[in-house]
């Protein structure tokens, strides 16, 4: 009897170890909302802010909005700062509480907020999500996903779309709808070593404007001993960002996917495989790799760039900030800042948008919507536009940012910061060059640029590369629209 | 003139001497990486990625970024909540691991092989594929956001299962049958004899499994969604960020990280040498 | 005597306790001692196997729900996948070059530490302090020292003259050189457990046969071959199949610093079930290769196993 007593004092031990690490249990298990619930939910909601007026727009009681966001390093103090400041003034005020909980790179985030929804968990779902090309395309159709058109058609005094930079809101309209507000887009643009250009006898005012006077360049600055290059003239990579501008700018008929790359309905089609645009950039992408002088492999050309061994490179807006740190300030090298090369000198000017959005859940809580909103609210101001766009490089939300003191005082410093003024001005009118939403954006992302590279180093002839990039990807479409 | 006995004495020396030195580079080779990094830590921001780059800091008194780490994230708490997952974690992986492999080592019963294969075969299955599934599990078991939920699926240890199997058949099995003739039962022998004979095995996974656990990122970071519940390994990516450059911050997060690390082994390594040298037993 | 102890036996030995067992307590007796670890192994890693299993016959929605059933279709399909394959090539390449050195490097620093008798405490704590480091926080430190341009490693060789006529390479961003630069990193990683293991399994080789060989004249490397590595071969085995299994579902370097890149050439099965699976929302496809990757992996082991009856002895 001892032993089987040890025996079973043994197992007790255990299980009693097990269940005490049960600490603070989570405790609501109150009655779970499902989607139809939800959708009650928002309608009667719009249904009292048509009839109520402001005061409706008030939560009735004190709200916690969860926000999950991917923004991290120095962008985090400025948001944070951003969130403190509202909580403090109008969140104060109306009883609502923003809290802001990093998830890891957008593609843990997308990880986790999949699990989330599959649990259907209402209460470990967010309010709000940032969420990029890559996590937005499964979530879109969710039925907790809420269009924030919805609540900027009900609130006659909510937020002017009209301050929007046009192709940001374009970025994150789906089905005619603006789906989020564009709070993080960026565009790709061209940062150059204006000490080389001289160097090299080029004109340090007057950056190429094609691909072909980017081939001239490039020959000129890269620095060669025998066969071995010390200094390339160009660093980067070509990807989803880069042709979202090339492909759209040859003219209304090209485009990179069908359906408007996602934003009407879900793709079914690669398209720029078929019309000869990705076939025409390719070939005049040849002549700078016939330089031998670019670098095609480094889609984050920022550290080589900086410390000098790139004389040009294509990065994002908003990584303005972070060189002009690092060059600027430092008196290490002599900054210029330019559009992204055109494909050739009969196409648009314009930029592409790609980045993130930020969209608000239905959680089935009236209080929690309202408190997004009017966090929303704020964000589209032009004074909080201004400090997110100062501090970050992210395209502010209100254009009327870039006549705030802050940004003025800024650009006043650092001229380089004009460059963002500048390709929204000849972005306008442009709306469809936006950053794909489809299945897969990564995987068939990764694909194409694979294939280039192939191109790139004289492994793969043209026709080979372009047929490859749409048995690939034409396969990853079909892989999601056999399922779902 | 020196006798053999004398030259082969010297050799020895030599030899020792030889190999004392010739292990004390490679340690300093190895650990040069982590020198590495916890100089970084104080190193600016600003003027890192410089060409020519440097090993050493331009200044050893540069607190700014450990300064920043500390403040600006909520490290301390951080910690405490990885020590707390690892520990627990380790503790019962221990305790299922050696009962499991006392089971494999002494016991001859029906399904022993297939039982055994089962449990290696965890091993082998891609941690990936379960994350979603067990997300569900622990959702519905509504353990989300607590220690318990995020150390449950740590408890299965296929490969400290087959070690301790190892250390255990080493034992013979004629005196696990001369205690049992003399009235000492299963779990008794279990405690009083495998236990202390498989001392430094024990030390050495209980550590890696410590460690394995104190640096698992996707995992907690799936199951919480409290900023107090977070890890360590979730604080240090808080640190970088894709557009801009932080690493001086990265660095000094992974110096701080680090010292707990090391506490741990100063301490750890006096109990393994002292178990190392006891020896095991021999039958 | 027979020396059984799960039936019932009554042993009568002159001055010593009989003890009756019941044949029900015995018999159950190692199951309760398996039960535990049986319960969470179930729970946590065979129910979602089996799941995943069962989503490997079906095409699964975004909302990883199954929307049909279609039995083997998926297997089919994707061994016709070129970029499947690559990825079941690349994780066998990685581990042909990560296994080998992952047994041996261990092993030649316990030897060499077995000899040493001083300052023992001191590289014995820098051979184990890798282990100490988040695998995280390690590929940020081999990504700064492997840079091109701005890295330590590169920096060298430039002075050493290596890069006389010739590119400075690109570490990670070089298909030649991307899954060698990872397997030094996962070497690095995994070297002070494996080298604690061997060390203590080789301090432990009974002194007498080793100075009865000398005596017989046996050479250093003769006694390594034949008594050394004969008694720890427990240990070894154990550290040949961890090491392997670790070779071959090799992941987390690759989902940090290169994305399975360049081209394909770190694309390991274990990505490859991330990547095009799960982060792609393709859990059909995502399953189907765990599966694959389960099975291949199993072979591995089930060929250790036919081994470890032929090569290890436990004395």
């Amino acid at each position: 009897m001892k032993r089987k007593g040890k025996i079973l004092s043994g197992l007790l031990i255990t299980v009693l170890l097990v269940t005490s690490l049960t600490g603070c249990k989570s405790s609501s298990k109150d009655t779970k909302k499902g989607p139809e619930d939800v959708k009650v939910t928002t309608e009667n909601l719009e249904q009292q802010i048509k009839e109520g007026g402001e005061e409706s727009l008030i939560p009735s009681k004190p709200t916690e909005v969860i926000f999950w966001h991917s923004v991290s390093g120095n962008n985090e103090i400025i948001l944070n700062e951003i969130i403190d400041a509202y909580n403090a003034g109008p969140g104060a005020e109306k009883g609502i509480k923003v809290t802001a909980i990093f998830q890891g790179s957008y593609e843990d985030f997308s990880t986790k907020l999949a699990a989330a929804l599959q649990a259907k968990d209402i209460d470990n779902i967010p309010d709000i999500v940032q969420l990029s090309s890559k996590g937005i395309f499964d979530v879109k159709d969710s039925d907790f996903m809420y269009p924030v058109q919805n609540l900027i058609d009900t609130d006659p005094n909510g937020i002017d779309t009209s301050t929007f930079n046009e192709a940001s809101a374009a970025y994150c309209t789906y089905d005619g709808k603006l789906l989020g507000v564009p709070f993080s887009t960026s565009s790709i643009m061209m940062y150059y070593n204006k000490d080389h250009f001289r160097e090299a006898g080029l004109d340090a005012e007057n950056p190429p404007k094609t691909i072909a006077e980017l081939a001239d360049a490039v020959n000129k600055l890269t620095v060669r001993k025998g066969d071995k290059i010390e200094r390339y003239g160009l660093g980067t990579k070509l990807r989803f960002f880069i042709l979202g501008t090339w492909i759209p700018s040859l003219g209304n008929e090209y485009a990179m996917f069908n359906n408007n790359n996602g934003r009407t309905a879900t793709p079914t089609e690669i398209t720029m495989t078929k019309d000869g645009s990705l076939e025409k950039v390719l070939t005049e992408w040849k002549a700078v790799l016939d330089t031998k002088g670019v670098e095609y492999t480094d889609s984050k050309p920022n550290e080589a760039f900086i410390s000098g061994y790139y004389s040009i490179m294509f990065a994002s807006t908003s990584s303005l900030t972070n060189i002009i740190q690092n060059t600027v300030d430092t008196e290490t090298m002599d900054l210029g800042v330019a559009e992204i090369v055109r494909v050739d000198d009969k196409g648009s000017a314009a930029t592409g948008i790609g980045g993130s959005a930020l969209y608000m859940f239905n959680r089935g809580n009236q209080d929690s919507i309202l408190g997004t909103w009017d966090f929303f609210k704020y964000l589209a101001t032009p004074e909080v536009s201004a400090k997110w766009y100062a501090g970050t490089g992210y395209y502010p939300m209100n254009t009327a940012a870039f006549d705030m003191p802050e940004v003025v005082e800024r650009v006043e410093k650092y001229p380089q910061y004009k460059i963002v003024d500048t390709i929204i001005e000849h972005s306008a009118g442009f709306t469809d060059y936006t950053e794909p939403w489809i299945p897969a954006f990564s995987d068939t992302d990764t694909l194409i640029q694979d294939e280039i590279i192939k191109f790139s180093d004289g492994s793969q002839d043209l026709k080979t590369t372009i047929d490859n990039c749409d048995v690939g990807a034409t396969q990853k479409l079909n892989d999601y629209l056999s399922a779902n | 003139m020196k006798t053999v006995n004398e030259k082969a004495r010297q050799r020895k020396k030599f030899q020792y001497y030889f190999t004392s030195i010739l292990s004390v580079i490679l340690g300093l080779i190895i650990i040069f990486p982590l020198f590495y990094a916890i100089c970084s830590g104080f190193k600016d921001n600003i003027n890192f990625d410089n060409y020519p780059p440097r090993i050493l800091p331009e200044t050893f008194r540069n607190l700014s970024n450990f300064i920043y780490v500390v403040t600006k994230t909520l490290i301390p708490r951080y910690m405490l909540n990885s020590f707390v997952i690892a520990l627990s974690a380790t503790l019962v992986r221990l305790i299922f691991s050696t009962l499991a492999a006392y089971s494999f080592a002494f016991f001859n019963f029906k399904g022993k092989n297939v039982l055994f294969f089962i449990i290696v075969g965890t091993m082998m299955i891609p941690s990936e594929a379960l994350l979603i599934s067990n997300y569900l599990t622990v959702s519905k078991l509504g353990l989300l956001n607590t220690y318990a939920g995020i150390v449950c699926v740590y408890f299965v240890s296929a490969s400290q299962v087959f070690m301790f199997r190892q250390s255990f058949k080493t034992i013979s099995g004629a005196l696990r049958d001369a205690a049992y003739i003399d009235g000492c039962g299963d779990l008794l022998f279990y405690i009083k004899i495998c236990i202390p004979v498989s001392r430094p095995v024990i030390t050495a996974l209980g550590l890696s499994s410590f460690i394995n656990v104190w640096n698992t990122y996707l995992w907690p970071l799936l199951v919480t969604n409290k900023e107090e519940m977070r890890t360590v390994q979730v604080g240090i990516t808080m640190l970088s960020n894709a557009d801009s450059n932080a690493k001086g911050h990265v660095f000094a997060g992974i110096g701080i990280i680090l010292i707990p690390m090391i506490i741990l082994f100063a301490i750890s390594q006096r109990n393994m040498v002292r178990g190392i040298s006891s020896g095991a037993v021999k039958g | 005597m027979r020396s059984s102890y799960n039936n019932s036996v009554a042993v009568s030995v002159a001055g010593s306790n009989v003890r009756h067992k019941k044949k029900l307590v015995n018999v159950i007796k190692p199951y309760l001692f398996l039960a535990p670890i049986t319960i969470f192994t179930i729970m946590f890693s065979y129910y979602p196997f089996i799941k995943t299993f069962i989503f490997s016959l079906s095409k699964v929605n975004v909302a990883g729900e199954i929307t049909k059933f279609v039995g083997l279709d998926n297997y089919i399909d994707i061994w016709k996948r070129p970029d499947f394959i690559n990825a079941i090539k690349v994780s066998l390449k990685f581990a042909a070059m990560f296994v080998p050195l992952a047994v041996i490097c261990p092993l030649l620093l316990a030897l060499i530490a077995n000899r040493a008798k001083f300052m023992t405490k001191f590289y014995q704590t820098c051979f184990a302090l890798p282990m100490a480091v988040s695998m995280s926080a390690t590929c940020l430190i081999f990504k700064q020292l492997l840079h091109r341009r701005v890295g330590l490693l590169n920096y060298l060789l430039e002075k050493l003259g290596v890069y006389e006529n010739v590119t400075a390479i690109d570490w990670l961003g070089s298909a030649k050189w991307a899954l060698p630069a990872l397997v030094l990193i996962m070497i690095w990683t995994g070297i002070g457990f494996n080298f604690m293991l061997l060390l203590a399994a080789v301090r432990n080789v009974p002194t007498e046969l080793l100075e009865s060989a000398s005596l017989e004249g046996a050479s250093y490397w003769q006694k390594v071959r034949k008594i050394v590595i004969p008694v720890i071969s427990p240990t070894l085995f154990f550290v040949l199949c961890t090491q392997m299994v670790k070779g071959l579902t090799m992941s987390g370097p690759v989902m940090i610093l290169t994305d399975g890149g360049p081209l394909g050439a770190t694309t390991t099965m274990i990505y490859y079930v991330y990547s095009a699976g799960f982060k792609s929302t393709n859990y059909a496809l995502g399953s189907t290769a765990s599966v694959c990757a389960f099975l291949i992996a199993f072979v591995f082991l089930l060929f250790n196993f036919k081994y470890e009856k032929r090569g290890v002895n436990y004395d």
